[in-house]
């Protein structure tokens, strides 16, 4: 039997054209903006909390809100990039602790400040880059690999500094640039934030990097298959992790001119929260840096909304939780609703 | 149909055990192009071993394999695939979260200005390109899991086309598909013998096999039974082929271990 191209109707009647209902452009529509959902919810909660409570809606908490949503927002955008090539980083919170101390040492031993936030970053990165080689050369699980980190990076802090905390002492200047407020309105690490964000979600959506970020996490032998570096791909993406936590880390420092052993500490759920919030399918292949930002924001909207509505800080927890679950089954559910509707059958 | 020129791909006396177990022993296979080869046999036969062995997923234990005269030794899929060879698994290596577009040009994206991915092209030559299997879709931006497993196939043939594949092998790809999508699979592969392709269609389905190909090649318990033209053979000889004991040359020792090693999977 000979197919024509142009012939309309194909032997197995395949032909998808001209079907265009309601259900479909909904479809897609949830497909091309996957983020909508996050942002309606965020925008009904931030609603919700500012008719609510008077001192909610100010400027003043809404800037705080997001210089909060910032520090572990910068993580979560590394923790999520990370985890749609499928696989997780936990050791981030402990990352973020040392380039604290790195920074302050460096600095405080004489080196320029911006030299010193640099070489902090790179070390952060030989970091997660150490991580990524013993996860894909070594087929350990990274939950393992990074949890082995997380131990291991917070006890040098403590053993490095005895216990006892560090300040910064060098020049201050380069600081302000890192997170001090030049606008008059909230703290550059929310602008680092932003920028780091819309490169990030650039790089995911619209370069080849990107599809082959997605597709290692989508299914990973398929990729290789396809001529996918799958392992090299993790390996960045691990250094990259590693590299953001580090650089919300010495951001930190540059705010607060201090390091102490429980900085960071579950700041790894917190990240991984976010980034799940916004989007990112725990198995990997799917999510978006912007999510990551709205599901930042979403947290930290929570935690300071409570705060005003005046209940004690220990409801955070566990009401961060339930919204990580929820957050969970709509982004399976969105998946499954999908396959039941439009899968056609093979059978 | 008669044997006219040189084989584009030409297997000598290929021989290949794992351990303990022989899946091949002493298979000769010559392909052409515009011809359909189909490679039978029962599970466990040694079919799949034979194909990753032409597109260099492993090297023999022993024998030769040439393409377009000459002798070659891949090193891995991606050499092979490079020249112009390719296996289309049963699983297709297709990203099922990921879309249509992106799924067709994964790890070839096109390029436009700045580096971006070519996202119209991308779309448009997918879609065209599947178009050619006698499949339309009309959203590239459909994920794959929402496709029907004939559908899927399209994608993932045409796909090997578009890059230029020569040869192509097609492991059990009408396993697990509805009639009707059993007949568009066996549609494809006459598209394919017209582009020139040359194709080896691997299933244990004679009347699959007898409906498309033009040559057959019966392997039994690693051991090559059968090797004909379509012109002479009946699907009951086919079928004698694959079921029946094979050759004198092995020993019922090393057939049972090797048959009781078959991998029912495959
Ligand atoms: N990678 C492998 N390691 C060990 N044994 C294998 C491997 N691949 C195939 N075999 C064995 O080789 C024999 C032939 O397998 P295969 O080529 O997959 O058969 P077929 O595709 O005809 O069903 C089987 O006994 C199988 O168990
Ligand atoms: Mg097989």
């Amino acid at each position: 039997m000979t197919i024509n191209a142009t012939d309309p109707v194909s032997v197995d009647g395949t032909d998808r054209r001209g079907r265009d209902d309601f259900r479909r452009r909904v479809n897609r529509m949830v497909r091309r903006i996957p983020e909508l959902g996050i942002f309606s919810t965020l925008v009904l909660l931030v609603g919700v909390f500012s008719i609510g409570a008077a001192n909610f809606r100010t400027v003043d908490s809404y800037t705080s809100i997001l210089t909060v949503a910032a520090n572990v927002g910068i993580v979560a955008l590394g923790c999520g990039f990370l985890m749609i090539s499928g696989e997780f980083d936990i050791s981030v919170g402990s990352v973020y602790l040392i380039a604290t101390l790195f920074f302050a040492q460096m600095a405080n031993a004489g080196l320029i400040p911006p030299l010193a936030f640099l070489v902090t970053l790179v070390l952060c990165a030989v970091i997660g880059l150490v991580n990524g080689l013993i996860t894909v050369n070594l087929r350990i699980p990274s939950f393992i690999v990074t949890l082995a980190a997380m131990m291991f990076y917070r006890g040098l802090h403590i053993i490095l500094t005895r216990g006892f905390s560090v300040s910064y002492k060098a020049d201050k200047e380069f600081l302000e640039m890192v997170a001090g407020i030049t606008f008059s309105l909230m703290r550059n690490t929310v602008i680092w934030w932003i920028l780091l964000a819309i490169i990030l979600q650039v790089v995911l959506a619209k370069t080849r990097y990107g599809n082959w970020v997605l597709a290692t996490g989508g299914d990973a032998q398929a990729a290789r298959n396809s001529g996918v570096p799958v392992s090299r791909v993790k390996v960045i993406n691990f250094a990259l992790c590693s590299l953001l936590a580090g650089f919300a880390g010495a951001a930190n420092m540059a705010r607060f001119l201090t390091s102490q052993s429980q900085l960071g500490m579950g700041m790894e759920f917190e990240a991984i929260t976010a980034a799940v919030i916004g989007g990112t399918l725990l198995m990997g292949g799917k999510g978006s840096m912007v999510g990551a930002v709205l599901g930042a924001i979403f947290v930290s909207v929570i935690r300071s909304g409570l705060i005003f509505f005046g209940y004690s800080s220990y409801i955070y927890m566990p009401v961060t939780g339930i919204i990580l679950m929820l957050a969970v089954i709509i982004n399976r559910g969105f998946s499954n609703f999908r396959l039941l509707q439009f899968q056609r059958s093979d059978a | 149909m008669t044997d006219t020129g040189t084989p584009i791909v030409r297997m000598t006396d290929i021989h290949k055990s794992f351990g303990h177990v022989q899946a091949l022993r002493g298979v000769d296979l010559d392909l052409h192009a515009g011809r359909v080869l189909g490679l039978i046999g029962d599970n466990g036969a040694g079919k799949t071993t034979l194909v990753k062995i032409m597109a260099g997923v492993f090297p023999p234990s022993r024998g030769t394999v040439h393409y377009k005269g000459e002798q070659v030794r891949w090193k891995n899929p991606s050499q092979s695939r490079a020249s112009g060879l390719e296996i289309v698994y049963q699983d297709l290596g297709l990203v099922p979260i990921m879309n249509i577009a992106r799924n067709f040009f994964l790890g070839k994206e096109p390029r436009s200005r700045w580096g971006f991915l070519d996202f119209d092209h991308m779309a448009t030559e997918s879609l065209r390109a599947i178009a050619e299997m006698g499949i339309f879709l009309d959203d590239a931006e459909e994920l794959v899991e929402n496709l029907s497993g004939g559908e899927r196939k399209a994608l993932a043939i045409s796909r090997s086309l578009y890059f230029g594949v020569q040869v192509l092998m097609l492991d059990e790809p009408t396993a697990a598909l509805s009639v009707k999508e059993t007949h568009a699979v066996l549609d494809l592969m006459e598209t394919l013998k017209e582009r020139g392709i040359a194709t080896v269609f691997i299933t244990h389905n004679i009347h699959h096999a007898y409906a498309v190909s033009d040559h057959f090649v019966a392997l039994n318990a690693g051991v090559k039974v059968l090797d004909a033209d379509k012109a002479d053979v009946t699907p009951e000889m086919l079928t004698e082929a694959v079921i029946g004991e094979p050759l004198a040359q092995v020993t019922s020792h090393s057939l049972a271990a090797s048959v009781g090693n078959g991998n029912p999977e495959n």
